[in-house]
């Protein structure tokens, strides 16, 4: 009885003292929603540098680090971004699990259908987040897939290894990845052998899921032996360890991160340093990284994309609401629009392609990016 | 003397007694405020955790008045649940009719799960913590094995849930497609002043009923129509009525709660209920009082595991996607902390403790939300300052809690001397 | 112990499958040097050989049809999967259709082919040997030089030599926090080798064209492409009984074996495997021998999970899965993990059950690592400081912990849960903020620590390394192992004095040791505040062993597995002692690391050997924590 009265005392100051304040201007606002540093910064520093840019226009938040186990406080935090009527597009790079309830709910429940919802690197399926998002996008795991098989081949490897685990091979884009190695190495002549790592999840954690990477490579060159072998891990978690491993053995190739991107796993596993002048400068470091690889006799055993994909896909999407909030374009989420939006962000001609699944049916507005590979050995001195 | 102190300790011991819920109502104040969030959003998110979460709540209750504690099993029960959409999905079950049949396949999955999980923790008395431990990675690989596996390569199933370009079943199941989603909130959507108005009512009605046949104290009769009152006139108030403009009350989701708190108070009558409670004060006292232990325990986790699988179906169906190998994550994690934030103690647990502790702290969730980006201005630290500020909060109001019971243990054994 | 006679009989009839296993495994391995035995296998080899030289056959028909099939698809519009499935039908036919045209080339055979192989062989021992020596040679010669800047050196010696030279070779603090194998980079064989490998050339023509004599169908075109096949058909590098007889078997050559020959060549060839089924009996027979005294030693439990390893080990051997280096990775993380698990050791004696707020001791360990690494310390300097600080830093922050598990008696290990929680975000957010500069310490975007610091370079395997020496194949890090040894010593010895016996007093039983003077509650925040030092410490060893420190979300799961090893050394949630967190660590990681090994190797389905790996584990533990019996239970 008391309880209640107090918590009613309570309502009441409350609710007197947070009277909504009405904003002043009349602008529009662009919500990024990305994730912590704990998994890795590109995301965040993207959002990070648009903030700094446009202070006015832009609101940024992150999800959870647990975000398999916290949807709901990431579907929160989204709904909080869509009960501010100024905001007029959200980016979620990456749109992990929640995204799709969350985007369906903004458009259903808070009936705000004139937010433009822009989902990248996404978690769930592409059938759910294609529903619930106006688009998507993807890192390109199906040219990436080729890609990863030729440069195994062009390096001369003879055998591909793929470390990854059952719960990963749950998901559609890995699988597809999988399935587009399986046929690549066979039609290229290389040998692809499937090993399973543990789940980081499971209980080994990701220290075990980590060692077993450590141990087991250098059974597989030794299995191998004179061989050269090429390595491919599909869990963000393991990449430093796979990378540390390969540098250690000769014969041992690491054709492409899980996510490709210059900054995936090397800044430790090469201990690159990098000065506070030179953030940002992706050149740079690239060099700085090339120069540590020449050390190890590894710049031709290395590879990556030059971009950093999901920072693209922040400025990209950016850009894009921008032009979409002023009125540049005429339909949501149109090809050739996001394509002009992501080379005016990187400078790049980016390649840009509809993902089409294994099944054949094509997703008008899941578009997957790629990039080519970078040749460490051009950056050596 | 007595007289002339009495309402100096009153105050005193009130607030002892309420200390958390106290600290709750004020932090949550603060980050509103600090927040500068709008109320009606707020709200709105409160009562859409309070729709998801409550139900899984109150099915911690039975195991914990059975001294087993937190019932990590309501895992395992949100994994039987799961095998029921699934199943459901994969024939195309729409609506209700979905939901009905998720929640048939979860009675005789869970309760064999409860069974196993219960024989085994009885076979591993005093060793419970690393069985539980281990237990859990078990159970996943099992349901790895199941999903990822049996379903698709001896269990075939339908395309739709299956991933594409290989066998087992997809990362995510997408339940808007079979209109599951909203299943049971839908069924009936009232505005919350609808609502408040009709549950106002009954209470006046069943007050008025109860005093005029002298079955209530007229002291209370008071108390509870004039807070009725109060209630209904501060939500005329010209700012109240607007913030609570976006809430909507799903009444079906809430009759089932209720189904379940009139549940968990009925069966504590029964004898079943006795041997419950005599279980959990002491398993020596009871066996020797001729309990069979070992299988009220078994019932009493079979019972849970049921009521956290039909949980996890409101939760889902309220979430609108099944994410199918992370889902069972969501469960335990909060649901335990909730109910000890209410006050339930290692072998005490009541309807009341499960829905204010369900109500605080997923309303200090939702308030702490964007506080830390707002205070610190920096989303990366102001999320790492929610993780730490929230369970910092839990960990706070366990240790007042258990300080609570430590004092009046004392004062008893003070008062025995 | 009394040995019942149950108990006896039973051991003797495993002893005696032991017995035989031995005599068998002895007998084929002798067998391999009778020249019957020869004979056969020159039998089967003449057959792969043929296979092998109509292989090149077979793949091209296959290849074309994979060529047709994918342009077929690609052309009729087929979708990814429906391609994949085509191609993949389509191969397989022809294949199969190549390999019954080919069939008539088997049944011809003449006395100038067997004889042609039986030269080459000889000509390739010879080779093999000559350079197996210069190979040697070299990577001794590599190990006695100084090792040039930055370029990693040593290597672990191979798994069968022996070589004293090699063992006694320096090792680079910059490498090995794992062994590396023979790095034969740089390598150039010698003018004599090279020569010895012209001369094998007319060995092999001479064998090409008596096989087209037999096949004409074969042109010497096709057999230029599979040359170098056909000649490691005939005897490849590294080549033993078991390979040969492998490779003839996977191309069918049982075929032409009759009578009893199949089983006895069977046997010869599964001589070493016979061998380690007989040590798995051996275990097994002594098991059940002394069944009694161990389950009284270690509790049932326990003895169940050792023989689910000793399993895991024969099966490891049974699938040449090679067994010293998983030993080595095996006493790696004993090491690594163990002093983590120590770190349990303390609270649990005190009364505050297990510590699930360990996190807060990692933090400190880790904050004085990465302050050593901002100062830019190396080597056994930066070691000494991260430990002596993480120590110091350690101490309040125990002691404050424990303060607050005082008020909080009965619900510890839960309330310890979120305060571990709480802490590492924290913590989240002070290794974004601290005013860390150092270049390769922070952000390549921005400002902050980043996620994970690379040990190498400065305490990286600077433990593990230590007087490191191999014996029989197993590389042992000695400093680990040394350093996790004196720790348990010192917690024995603590155990014993008097705070320390004062200190399980009042864990096992407050009421009774409050009676005698002890007071409780200062014995609590000593072991608390043990146990967070002592996590501090460990975290250093675990990351220079490991090679890298992890922040932000890292500590975190270390709780969880340090406890798993400590429970299922025999520990309770109130009793502890050093002998279990040895065992328990050993037995949880060794099981993990052998685990997912044998896992790999017994089941090819991808995805399903880490599935069946944790049910099988996982399963066996918890079977053995359901069976009573013996030390280990409360």
């Amino acid at each position: 009885m008391k309880r209640a009265l107090v918590m009613l005392l309570a309502l009441i100051l409350t609710l007197s003292l947070a009277l909504p304040v009405l904003a002043e201007a009349p602008k529009y606002k662009i919500a990024i929603m990305t994730g912590t540093v704990s998994q890795g910064e590109e995301e965040y520093r993207a959002a990070e540098m648009l903030k700094a840019k446009y202070p006015d226009i832009v609101i940024t938040d992150t999800y959870p680090d647990r975000f398999a186990a916290e949807v709901e406080t990431t579907v929160g935090k989204l709904l909080a971004f869509a009960s501010d009527p100024e905001v007029k597009a959200i980016i979620m790079v990456q749109a992990v699990q929640g995204a799709a309830a969350a985007f369906t709910q903004i458009k259903t429940d808070l009936k705000r259908d004139d937010i433009l919802l822009i989902a990248g690197v996404p978690a769930e399926d592409p059938q759910t987040i294609t529903s619930a998002a106006d688009f998507v996008m993807g890192v390109d795991e199906i040219n990436g897939g080729v890609q990863i098989a030729q440069t195994a081949k062009d390096w001369g490897a003879d055998v591909l290894i793929h470390y990854s685990f059952a719960r990963h091979m749950g998901y559609e884009t890995i699988v597809a990845r999988h399935n587009i190695l399986k046929e690549e190495t066979a039609r290229l002549g290389i040998e692809l052998v499937d090993r399973d790592a543990p789940d980081p999840t499971g209980d080994a954690g990701m220290s075990g899921a980590q060692n077993f990477i450590l141990e087991d490579v250098p059974k597989v060159m030794k299995e191998y032996e004179g061989k050269k072998v090429a390595f491919f891990c599909t869990n963000c978690g393991m990449q430093e360890a796979l990378q540390a491993a390969v540098l250690k053995e000769a014969n041992a190739y690491y054709p492409l991160p899980c996510c490709p991107s210059p900054f995936h796993g090397f800044p430790a596993s090469l201990g690159v340093a990098v000065d506070e002048a030179d953030w940002g400068d992706i050149d740079a470091y690239i060099k700085k990284a090339a120069a540590i690889l020449k050390e190890h006799d590894a710049e031709q055993r290395f590879s990556t994309w030059p971009v950093p994909v999901n920072y693209s896909m922040i400025t990209g999407a950016f850009e894009y609401a921008t032009n979409w909030i002023n009125g540049k374009y005429t339909e949501k989420g149109a090809f050739a629009d996001v394509k002009a939006a992501l080379d005016t962000a990187t400078g790049y001609d980016v390649q840009l392609t509809n993902y089409e699944d294994g099944d054949g049916k094509v997703y008008p507005t899941y578009l997957m990016l790629y990039f080519d590979r970078v040749n460490f050995a051009e950056f050596v001195d | 003397m007595t007289e002339l102190n009495r309402p100096n300790i009153n105050i005193g011991k009130h607030l002892k007694e309420y200390v958390v819920t106290y600290v709750f109502l004020i932090l949550s104040v603060i980050f509103i405020i600090v927040s500068g969030r709008p109320m009606n959003d707020i709200l709105f998110q409160i009562m859409s955790r309070l729709v998801r979460n409550l139900f899984i709540v109150l099915s911690l209750i039975i195991p914990i008045i059975t001294g087993m504690g937190i019932n990590f099993a309501i895992t395992i029960g949100a994994m039987a649940a799961q095998v029921g959409m699934l199943l459901a999905i994969n024939w195309s079950l729409t609506g209700i009719a979905g939901i009905l049949v998720s929640a048939l396949i979860t009675v005789p999955l869970a309760s064999a799960f409860g069974f196993l999980i219960g024989s085994l923790l009885n076979k591993m008395k005093g060793q419970e913590t690393i069985g539980s431990l281990i237990l859990g990675y078990f159970a996943n690989g099992a349901y790895q094995l199941l999903f990822l596996f049996v379903f698709g390569m001896i269990i075939p199933l339908s395309e739709k849930v299956t991933i594409v370009g290989a066998t087992g079943v997809r990362n995510t199941l997408d339940l808007t497609i079979n209109k599951l989603q909203g299943a049971i909130d839908g069924v009936l959507r009232i505005h919350f002043s609808t609502a408040l108005y009709i549950v106002s009512g009954i209470i006046l009605v069943g007050a008025i009923i109860l005093f005029v046949t002298k079955r209530m104290s007229s002291r209370r009769f008071y108390t509870l129509g004039g807070l009725t009152v109060l209630f209904l006139i501060i939500y005329h108030l010209p700012f109240v009525q607007p913030s609570f403009a976006n809430v909507h009350v799903p009444v079906v989701t809430f009759v089932l709660v209720g189904l379940l708190c009139l549940f968990n108070a009925g069966i504590m009558k029964t004898r079943l209920g006795q041997q419950f409670r005599a279980v959990g004060q002491s398993r020596t006292v009871a066996n020797s009082a001729g309990i069979n232990v070992n299988r009220v325990r078994l019932i009493a986790i079979m019972l849970s595991t049921v009521l956290a699988g039909w949980g996890q179906i409101i939760f889902i169906q309220n979430l609108g996607t099944l994410q199918t190998y992370s889902a069972h994550e969501m469960v335990g994690l909060y649901a335990g902390a909730a109910i000890l934030v209410g006050g339930a103690s290692i072998n005490r647990a009541t309807n009341g403790q499960a829905i204010i502790g369900c109500l605080l702290f997923h309303t200090l969730f939702v308030v702490a939300q964007d506080a830390g980006t707002v205070m610190f201005g920096n989303p990366v630290v102001g999320e790492y300052f929610r993780v730490f500020l929230c369970y910092g909060v839990i960990a706070v109001a366990l240790v007042m809690h258990t300080w609570r019971s430590h004092t009046a243990k004392k004062k008893m054994s003070a008062l025995q001397a | 112990m009394k040995i019942a006679k149950s108990q006896k009989i039973l051991a003797g009839l495993v002893f005696l499958i032991m017995l035989a296993l031995l005599v068998a495994g002895i007998m084929g391995l002798m067998a391999r040097h009778q020249a019957s035995t020869f004979a056969t296998l020159d039998e089967m080899r003449s057959y792969s050989v043929m296979a092998t030289a109509h292989q090149p056959l077979v793949d091209q028909y296959g290849k074309e049809a994979n060529e047709k099939a994918y342009e077929y698809a690609q052309a009729n519009g087929y979708s990814r999967n429906q391609r994949r499935d085509y191609v993949l039908e389509q191969e397989a036919l022809a294949r199969k259709e190549a390999l019954v045209a080919l069939r008539p080339g088997f049944s011809q055979d003449s006395p100038g082919y067997a004889q042609a192989i039986l030269t080459l062989d000889k000509e390739l021992e010879k080779y093999y040997l000559a350079l197996d020596a210069e190979e040697k040679a070299f990577l001794a010669a590599k190990g006695q030089e100084a090792p040039p800047v930055e370029v990693p050196v040593e290597e672990a010696p191979p798994a069968e030599g022996t070589d004293a030279a090699v063992m006694e070779a320096p090792i680079s603090e910059d490498d090995a926090m794992r062994p590396v194998i023979d790095d034969l980079t740089g390598f150039e064989p010698s003018a004599a080798l090279v020569a010895q490998k012209e001369a094998i050339t007319p060995y092999a023509d001479a064998l090409l064209s008596e096989i087209s004599l037999i096949h004409p169908a074969l042109t010497a075109d096709m057999l230029a492409g599979a040359r170098q096949p056909i000649i490691d058909a005939v005897r490849a590098k590294g080549d033993t009984f078991e390979t040969i007889y492998d490779r003839a078997l996977a191309a069918g050559a049982d075929s032409v074996l009759t009578g009893r020959d199949p089983l006895f060549m069977r046997m010869v060839r599964e001589a070493e495997n016979l061998l380690y089924l007989a040590f798995g009996a051996l275990a097994l027979g002594l098991a059940i021998l002394f069944y009694k005294t161990m389950v009284k030693r270690m509790g049932t439990p326990r003895f169940i999970i050792l023989l689910f390893f000793i399993l895991l080990i024969v099966l490891a051997g049974l699938y040449d899965i090679a067994i010293p280096g998983m030993i080595t990775n095996i006493l790696q993380r004993l090491g690594m993990y163990g002093v983590l698990a120590l770190a349990m050791l303390p609270g649990i004696q005190s009364g505050i059950s297990l510590n699930m707020g360990m996190p807060i001791g990692i933090i400190s360990g880790l904050l004085s690592t990465v302050i050593a690494l901002e100062m830019n310390l190396t080597g056994w300097g930066a070691l000494v400081f991260a430990i002596v600080v993480g120590i110091l830093m350690a101490v309040p922050v125990g002691y404050a912990y424990g303060l607050l598990l005082n008020r909080i008696k009965g619900s510890e290990m839960t309330v310890s849960t979120y305060v571990g929680f709480s802490y590492v975000s924290l913590f989240c957010i002070a290794w974004m903020l601290l005013p860390f500069r150092n270049p390769k310490l922070t952000w390549a975007l921005g400002s902050g620590l980043r996620l994970m610091h690379n040990m190498s370079g400065n305490i990286g395997g600077l433990l593990d390394n230590f007087l490191r020496f191999n014996v029989l194949g197993v590389s042992v890090p000695t400093g680990l192992l040394l350093f996790l040894g004196l720790s348990c010593l010192v917690m024995y010895l603590f155990e014993r004095s008097r705070k320390g016996v004062a200190m399980i007093a009042a864990g096992s039983n407050p009421a009774f040791a409050k009676a005698s003077g002890i007071n409780v509650d200062h014995m609590r925040i000593i072991g608390t505040t043990l146990s967070t030092v002592i996590a501090a410490v460990g975290i250093i060893v675990y990351s220079q062993s490991f090679g890298f420190m992890s922040l932000y979300m890292g500590p975190q799961q270390m709780g969880f597995i340090a406890a798993s090893a400590i429970l299922i050394g025999g520990a309770s949630v109130s009793k502890a002692k050093v002998f279990h967190v040895i065992l328990g660590t050993f037995l949880f990681q060794g099981v993990l690391a052998m685990g997912i090994q044998v896992a790999n190797a017994m089941i090819d389905v991808s995805g399903l050997s880490e599935v069946m790996r944790i049910l099988i584990s996982n399963g066996i533990i918890l079977y053995a924590l359901t069976q009573a019996g013996g030390k280990g239970r409360d």
